[in-house]
């Protein structure tokens, strides 16, 4: 870029020192000239040196040629110069920004904060957080965009890192609440109680061991509906597929780890009816603190 | 589902994660767009199995994609659309022909449901500064009003015709409104563009685009004002890009819309002596009035981007409104290092919330967030 400013954590020239063109992989030309950097001024060099940053960041020391060519290919190319360019500074670059993706920030930020005035304020810090309104101790410009790679769209991207926003901003706001003030909005903090688990253990075992059988993504699954309490149409959209998907495979993953707990239930010395009846005893009749018992592990 | 006992979601809970480094907003964002490869996939699913906190992250983030408005574009369709305002000239005007709902609301009074409008437009998306034109409108318009539509792709217009995603238009009235019937025509112009509030449900009407129309001059000053302009001609080097600084002794005016102008002008002090002053027109230049922002304020510049108007001038004294001028705050420029030094005497207003001032002392100092935050250059 002309403008050579180093980015902040993020050295503008990341490339080798010493090597020509011809040295690099010959993809890296393709790739250059599909990244339309040249109208904002990025090199050559410059684009490689970002490239080579990206591999190391994602890729072990071991990885091979292949696997840094493939990850390199599947980058987003053109959205990642852009961002690039922005953070360094280069106005066309900026402008180029503010025209495809400044309503988007603001949709993304209504969606996410469902009030306008909080999701102008959202989407109006993540932009000087964007721009770089910050500056570090050497004097460059820290820029978020800088920390973008190209894995996903920029779109996405923005998207993810205001949602972080406002978590991070809605953290804050809960732990400036004070005791009064929850007293007054009418929290009730109850006494604690004695303890008294009377869960069988042996049923504990047993979901510990059917639910160390299941797969990461059965595991996803479940905890975003049993824990979260998320509709099949929000799993659904994190996972990218349909809602009938998420649906048969609930069913099926339910289904199954029911007669898995039933099977370690068994396993473990009860009969099948006692076992059946077991799966059906709701916890609260056994005075056992949950909570507690969550806090406890979490802690 | 089957029924699962309580007990289960406590041990689920009780998992802890595998790593405790969560993935960044990089990883996470090509995650949900399925760009991962499976190895990295896994990694991220198996850190989401365990983890609430990132899974609350990608089902905002998700949620959030969802909401982005249907375009009813296909890429297909969006590529028309790139040909189509290329060469849209050459397209009859009166071919796309449609009729659309709309609702228009007057700034500060309740909403007022508008059942039907016919347009005589094309598609596209509006644009600050497009001139968009409605008849038939049922309720009345008020001249110089400022008027809200909101608006929603048009499912209701022939293909292959495409839309523009949902945006709520601010727009001003041009020209006289018809009575309710029989149906004529007004024209509205854009003039801000705001994300759609989410219960909107109104088309979208393509306006025509306006020819740029060049700043008005101002009517003919007099002999005190002439003299004015000359002192601060050798002065006011530095204006808004949209505007020079006058050759002969008339300050060409910002055009922030057709409604309202905008100027410097030199005015006397209480002590006789000529000071500049922001001068605001609400009728194409035909009279002009002084903005009462402050009596010790040299000013210099003024630019405007929609409603915003910013002035700025001696002591780097900077003014914003978002409203036309109706209501005005004093804006300090600074960083955590220093402030300005300098007087303000050219303003750059690129879009919403972006504005570059430049100092008599050559200083460069940018905001992105209507003022709040500053970053010199």
């Amino acid at each position: 870029m002309a403008n050579s400013e180093t980015i902040a954590g993020i050295p503008a020239h990341g490339a080798q020192p010493g090597l020509t063109v011809s040295e690099y992989p010959p993809y890296f030309a393709k790739l250059y000239a599909r990244s339309g950097g040249e109208k904002f001024g990025l090199t050559f060099e410059e684009l490689a040196g970002i490239l080579q940053e990206i591999s190391g960041q994602y890729l072990g020391p071991g990885a091979s040629a292949n696997e840094a060519a493939e990850l390199h290919l599947s980058l987003r190319l053109e959205e990642l110069v852009l961002a690039r360019a922005c953070a360094s500074g280069n106005e066309a670059a900026w402008e180029c920004f503010l025209g495809r993706y400044r309503s988007k920030l603001f949709t993304a930020a209504a969606a996410i904060a469902k009030e306008d005035s909080a999701a102008r304020e959202l989407a109006d810090g993540l932009y000087g957080d964007l721009f770089g309104t910050r500056r570090a101790d050497g004097g460059a410009r820290v820029s978020k965009l800088a920390s973008y790679t190209g894995r996903g769209s920029l779109e996405g991207w923005l998207r993810m890192v205001l949602a972080q926003e406002w978590v991070n901003r809605q953290r804050g706001r809960r732990r400036l609440v004070s005791f009064e003030e929850r007293c007054e909005a009418g929290a009730q903090f109850e006494a604690k109680q004695d303890v008294a688990t009377s869960v069988d253990a042996r049923l504990e075992q047993a979901v510990d061991e059917a639910l160390s059988e299941t797969s990461d993504e059965e595991r996803l699954l479940v905890a975003s509906w049993y824990l979260d309490g998320r509709t099949l149409a929000e799993i659904a959209r994190m996972l990218g597929v349909h809602e009938s998907t998420v649906s048969r495979r609930m069913n099926k993953i339910t289904a199954s780890l029911r007669k898995r707990i039933l099977r370690g239930l068994q396993k473990r010395g009860m009969n099948a009816r006692a076992a059946e009846e077991a799966m059906e005893v709701d916890v609260r009749d056994l005075l056992v603190d949950v909570r507690g018992r969550l806090q406890g592990k979490r802690a | 589902m089957a029924e699962m006992p309580d007990i289960f979601r406590s041990r689920l809970a009780a998992k802890k994660p595998a790593s405790s480094e969560h993935p960044d907003a990089n990883l996470l964002a090509a995650f949900a767009e399925r760009t991962l490869v499976e190895r990295e996939r896994a990694g991220v699913v198996a850190h989401l199995a365990e983890c609430t906190d990132c899974r609350g992250l990608v089902a905002l983030a998700s949620g959030a994609a969802d909401a982005e408005p249907e375009v009813g574009a296909h890429i297909a369709r969006r590529r028309f659309r790139n040909w189509f305002r290329e060469y849209r000239w050459m397209a009859s005007p009166a071919t796309a022909c449609c009729v659309v709902a709309a609702v228009l609301v007057h700034y500060g009074e309740p909403p007022v449901q508008v059942r039907s409008v016919s347009v005589s437009s094309k598609m596209a998306e509006p644009r600050i500064g497009d001139s968009l034109k409605i008849t038939a409108t049922p309720v009345p318009l008020t001249l110089g009003h400022k008027t809200k539509v909101q608006t929603v792709p048009s499912n209701k217009t022939p293909a292959p015709v495409v839309f523009a995603a949902k945006k709520d238009v601010a727009l001003d009235i041009l020209t006289q409104p018809p009575p309710a019937q029989p149906p004529g025509e007004t024209e509205l112009r854009v003039s801000r563009l705001e994300p759609l509030q989410a219960d909107a449900n109104v088309s979208l009407v393509e306006p025509e685009r306006a020819a740029v129309q060049p700043p008005q001059p101002p009517p003919a000053r007099t002999a005190k004002q002439f003299a004015g302009q000359a002192a601060l001609a050798g002065r006011a080097s530095g204006f808004a890009s949209r505007f020079q600084a006058p050759a002969a002794t008339s300050l060409k005016p910002a055009a922030a819309n057709a409604r309202l102008l905008w100027s410097i002008n030199a005015s006397p002090d209480t002590a006789g002596k000529l000071r500049g002053v922001v001068e605001r027109s609400r009728d194409a230049g035909q009279s002009w009035e002084t903005v009462p922002l402050s009596e010790r304020v040299n000013f210099r510049a003024v630019a405007t981007f929609g409603p915003d108007v910013w002035a700025g001038g001696s002591a780097a004294v900077l003014f914003h409104s978002a409203d036309g001028g109706s209501q005005w705050a004093e804006i300090k420029v600074a960083d955590e290092n220093g402030s300005v030094s300098g007087d303000i005497v050219k303003i750059e207003v690129r879009g919403p919330n972006h504005v570059t001032v430049t100092t008599s002392s050559g200083e460069v100092w940018i905001s992105v967030d209507d003022g709040k935050n500053w970053v010199r250059e």
